[in-house]
């Protein structure tokens, strides 16, 4: 019998009672807590999974499509790149992109031409094209008005 | 008999404790890894806590460079030298220190000094020294009558200001500042002079070296660069 379990001298007082104290009330208290802890444990590893690549990759992926313009309607040539992904191409010489294997989610697209470019939010669904339509492209070494 | 009975559950009391020490400690670690937190940044905190300057993995740079010497840099583009002991950079350069990552830290330049020009960059959280990834603090009097901003780098190109603080009629050029970087999680702030500037939160990024950028006409010396846990 551990120590921390082992009866008080004060109940062999009048001799050898009938009933050993009753440890159940005890252990089953442990348990409640180890069993509470396990659920929290699953609870905080779900949210790390989700946290994680293996999520988004799990959760599929979709494709991401539109055309880059420059401020006089002409074609961009413009480098597309979904950003904290492996994921970017260019757009052709008509200005038109199409991008597979995107994750899905809510991801940021950026669009970027020349050494500078800036980012388009896009919710991007499995199995699904999302269309970002026509952009036009401005560079954003300086501010924009 | 019934102390017999009693006997035969001895001793279970240890499996259950042993089961509730290691679900803490694995309900401790997922719980900081959800909230991004560090477990070393955390040992610190608790042994600045207790009034202690630190030790081991607390203490002490895990960079440092007071520019004997360029050996611990790689010069992406442009020129860099040193003069007089400090770091020059001018018009268009780009320099990277060389055998640091890190995910979370803290950037000190004791001294930044510009002294013409529209402004420079504080790379933190970089990649791929050809075409830059990563993001950048920039001290620039040059973009709308001078503002502090953080943009983001992907593969060589610079995006759109992310977070950004106009600044007028603040004494940019010709005094030596203190530029700092606080670099924890998906939150970034910077300091000049001990004040802090400008915060802001993106998670694009996760880990990286730090580096310097010029551009146009700046010509700017930098001194004392060193690189601390948060």
């Amino acid at each position: 019998m551990s120590l921390e379990r082992s009866p008080s001298l004060d109940k062999f007082k009048d001799g050898m009672p009938d009933k050993l104290p009753d440890q159940k009330k005890r252990r089953n208290l442990l348990w409640v807590l180890i069993i509470a802890l396990i659920i929290i444990a699953a609870g905080l590893g779900a949210v790390n999974f989700l946290q994680s690549n293996t999520a988004a990759l799990i959760s599929g992926t979709g494709s991401i499509s539109g055309s880059v313009i420059d401020e006089n309607g002409k074609p961009v040539a413009a480098q597309i790149y979904i950003l904290g992904t492996k994921v970017h191409g260019q757009a052709l010489e008509d200005g038109t992109f199409h991008l597979d294997g995107v994750p899905s989610g809510q991801q940021s697209v950026a669009i970027a031409y020349q050494g500078s470019g800036f980012e388009i939010p896009a919710q991007i669904r499995t199995g699904e094209n999302t269309l970002l339509g026509q952009v036009q492209y401005t560079s954003t070494l300086e501010p924009q008005e | 008999m019934p102390l017999q009975h009693k006997y035969s559950e001895s001793g279970q009391g240890l499996v259950e404790v042993a089961l509730i020490i290691v679900l803490v400690s694995v309900v401790s670690i997922l719980g900081l890894s959800a909230t991004g937190t560090s477990l070393q940044d955390v040992y610190c905190d608790v042994v600045s806590g207790f009034g202690e300057s630190g030790s081991g993995a607390c203490s002490g740079a895990l960079f440092s460079e007071d520019f004997l010497t360029l050996d611990k840099w790689h010069t992406a583009w442009g020129k860099w030298s040193i003069q007089d002991g400090k770091l020059l950079g001018q018009n268009y350069s780009a320099i990277f220190a060389k055998d640091f990552s890190g995910e979370d830290y803290m950037i000190n330049i004791d001294s930044a000094n510009l002294s013409a020009g529209n402004g420079y960059g504080v790379w933190f959280r970089s990649q791929n020294f050809a075409n830059p990834e990563g993001y950048i603090f920039q001290y620039d009097p040059g973009y709308d009558g001078g503002s502090f901003l953080f943009r983001k780098w992907v593969d060589g190109h610079e995006l759109s200001p992310f977070a950004r603080v106009k600044v007028p009629g603040y004494d940019w050029t010709g005094e030596d500042h203190q530029v700092q970087i606080k670099v924890v999680g998906d939150t970034f702030t910077a300091y000049v002079d001990g004040a802090a500037v400008l915060s802001a939160s993106d998670s694009t990024f996760t880990e990286g070296t730090i580096g310097l950028r010029t551009w146009d006409s700046t010509q700017v010396t930098f001194d004392d660069i060193s690189i601390t846990n948060p």
